[in-house]
């Protein structure tokens, strides 16, 4: 009895052993896993940052008004003025125009 | 013999018995001390266990301390405008150091390095590389494009640390206000990054903080609009010969500062290293709008009439002597034409008469006149974020006596900056409250500090600055159809050498309110030394040199505001 006792004791204790090295080497895998994922998360970020920098870069806006002006006779882009703030029934009136014209 | 023996015998026996004795006695022991060895086990065992639990839970101790580290250095907080732009943020780079033992071929490698590196010389990496440390720095940053050609060098002992370095996608825009940065410690994998001058400065901590990465600054600027005056007013200074300029546009009801110009301006991405010693304000990276202390003229003439229509000492249509020359302490005030013997209010303001705002003034009196220029803010040091401010005390008279109350009423004897000057502008116009000027992008639309004049004295102020639109001093300039109201100054430069003025060198200020009924933003624009040479006559005034170039600013930037569409 006292054996069986002891001996149940000792194959509980070896297997509460073999569990807690497997959790543990589980954990770490995970872990290690985990690392990876926000090393990669990392390098995304990074990524995104720099794209991010570069399209602000391209987007600056002494650029933006070179193009604007070397495609002028595409575009035909303006610089925006008073006189293209239209109310409500002036844009009506001007969409009636247009339809007449068709 | 035999009794001897048996002595012997009998001691013998007893010896035994003895350790017999002795021999139970200690057994006895021995099961307590294996109980406690038991004990001893079972605890080292538990302990360990709960060791090795606890470990496959939580994270080790070395790998946490990794990540952290990794954390710290470097992603100091992005810079964004008030529409979310980038104005500033981080790449990752590399840095380049050497273990100069390691190094086979060094000369080879010090002339690989030399063409590599145009910019530094041949002796520089010589005397870095021919040494005894076991580590030198070689660049702060490295290109990918250069760290390929320092991997073709195919030499040992050349490495590569990462890096984060701060960029300026804009390039020039806002560079006074953004200010610039410097590594601070350097590691191998990774440097500290420090602001030096502007935001970057005066938010260091706060955008260097290690915890919290994912906020930004958020400013009160738009980099479109500022982008667009830097344009309208480099382009101004280029064809009025002017040494230097500055503008300010400010939301005259939050303190908001929409757009900071100064020139000449700077690459904050390779920012100068210091202010030339004997004159800073030729100098790049001085901010004009900022730590420029100007007297501004007659700018001023406005907050005396201000103080007297609110204190009802006069309205706009009283007759004020203007016969002069003034002689007051010593000094005679005139005007610079002759306008007849008097004058309304109103026409003071519209013609700009220096006798008509000293007579106003000496109607307020000198202490009176000086706490209203404090109650505008023209007196201490702003608040503005920017480390430059600290530095910057405006200039003015010690003592307020008739002759420097009577100078102070036409902005002479007093130096302030044209943020100054735009915050007490503001606070004319926009219903007579104190506001604070800000860099930083505010919730509210609206900011009421102090009262310093009544409503109804600010729409005084502002049909006052309409009419010196309408048909004084800013009359033939086009607004591209907004209603504007504002004040000119011309004002000659002191001679830091000679004493007094010089006569030719003048700093020429426009400040604007647009749209004036509403009274909701202030312009604010400096030239040093202008010339206008463009027709058969050169001019210095205001009127010809800085008012065309604040209307075509009005013009282009008023539509970007969205305003215009209020059209009636």
């Amino acid at each position: 009895m006292r054996v069986m006792f002891q001996l149940m004791l000792f194959i509980s204790c070896l297997l509460s052993a073999v569990w807690a090295y497997q959790v543990n080497y589980e954990a770490r895998a995970i872990k290690r896993e985990i690392q990876d994922l926000d090393n990669k998360i990392q390098s995304v970020k990074n990524r995104i940052n720099l794209l991010e920098a570069e399209w602000a870069f391209l987007n600056r806006p002494k650029r933006l008004a070179r193009l604007v002006d070397e495609n002028f006779s595409t575009l035909r882009l303006v610089p925006i003025t008073r006189d293209h703030f239209k109310d409500s029934i002036t844009l009506e009136l001007i969409d009636a125009k247009k339809k007449e014209r068709e | 013999m035999q009794r001897k023996k048996k002595g012997n015998e009998f001691r013998i026996v007893t010896k035994y018995r003895n350790k017999d004795l002795n021999y139970t006695h200690s057994l006895g022991n021995y099961r307590f001390r294996l109980f406690l060895i038991l004990v001893a086990f079972i605890l080292a065992f538990s302990l360990i266990g709960t060791q090795m639990i606890l470990m496959a839970v939580s994270p080790t101790g070395e790998q946490a301390k990794v990540e952290v580290t990794s954390n710290k250095i470097g992603s100091r907080k992005e810079i964004v405008d008030r529409n979310g732009k980038l104005l500033a943020t981080n790449i990752k780079i590399n840095s380049l150091y050497a273990h100069p033992h390691e190094i086979i071929d060094k000369h080879m490698v010090i002339n690989d390095l030399a063409r590599i590196f145009p910019d530094q010389s041949l002796q520089f990496f010589q005397k870095k590389l021919i040494t005894e440390k076991p580590f030198v720095w070689l660049r702060k940053t490295i290109s990918p494009k250069q760290q390929q050609s320092v991997n073709d060098i195919g030499q040992p002992g050349l490495y590569f640390g990462p890096r984060e370095m701060r960029v300026y996608p804009n390039g020039k825009i806002a560079s006074h206000t953004l200010g610039g940065t410097r590594f601070g410690f350097q590691r191998v994998d990774g440097a500290e990054i420090l602001g030096t001058a502007g935001v970057e400065l005066y938010f260091n901590e706060f955008l260097g903080k290690p915890e919290d990465t994912d906020g930004e600054l958020r400013l009160s600027l738009d980099v479109t609009v500022q982008a667009l005056i830097e344009q309208i007013l480099q382009d101004g200074i280029g064809l009025m010969g002017a040494k230097g300029g500055s503008a300010v546009l400010m939301k005259s009801k939050s303190g908001e500062i929409i757009s900071l110009a100064s020139f000449p301006n700077f690459n904050p991405n390779e920012r100068p290293k210091n202010l030339f010693k004997n004159d800073p304000a030729s100098s790049p990276i001085f901010n004009r709008a900022v730590q420029g202390i100007y007297e501004l003229g007659s700018v001023f003439k406005i907050f005396p009439v201000a103080l007297a229509l609110e204190k009802n000492l006069v309205d706009v249509g009283t007759k004020v002597n203007i016969r002069g020359p003034l002689k007051i302490g010593g000094r005679r005030i005139s005007d610079h034409k002759y306008f007849g013997p008097e004058l309304t209010v109103e026409e003071v303001i519209v013609k700009s008469s220096n006798i008509g705002t000293v007579r106003i003034a000496n109607k307020i009196g000198p202490s009176n006149l000086k706490e209203f220029y404090g109650k505008l803010g023209l007196l201490n040091n702003t608040n503005l974020e920017l480390s430059e401010t600290k530095l910057t005390v405006p200039q003015s008279p010690k003592r307020w006596k008739k002759l420097e109350t009577a100078t102070a009423s036409y902005g002479h004897g007093i130096a302030v900056s044209p943020i100054h000057l735009a915050v007490a502008y503001s606070s004319l116009v926009n219903g007579g409250y104190k506001v604070e000027p800000t860099l930083v992008k505010r919730e509210f639309s609206e900011i009421r500090g102090e009262r310093v004049i009544s409503n109804k004295t600010s729409g005084l102020v502002k049909s006052l600055l309409s009419q010196v639109v309408t048909e004084g001093t800013a009359k033939d300039s086009n607004f591209g159809g907004y209603d504007v109201g504002g004040k000119t100054g011309t004002a000659e430069k002191p001679d830091p050498l000679k004493g007094g003025y010089y006569e030719e060198k003048v700093i020429s200020t426009f400040a604007s309110v647009f749209p004036i009924s509403t009274g909701d933003y202030v312009l604010v624009v400096t030239l040093d030394e202008p010339e206008n040479n463009l027709g058969s006559e050169s001019f210095r005034y205001a009127s010809k040199t800085v008012v065309p170039i604040s209307a075509k600013i009005i013009s282009r930037v008023a539509p970007l505001l969205g305003l215009g569409s209020e059209r009636e």
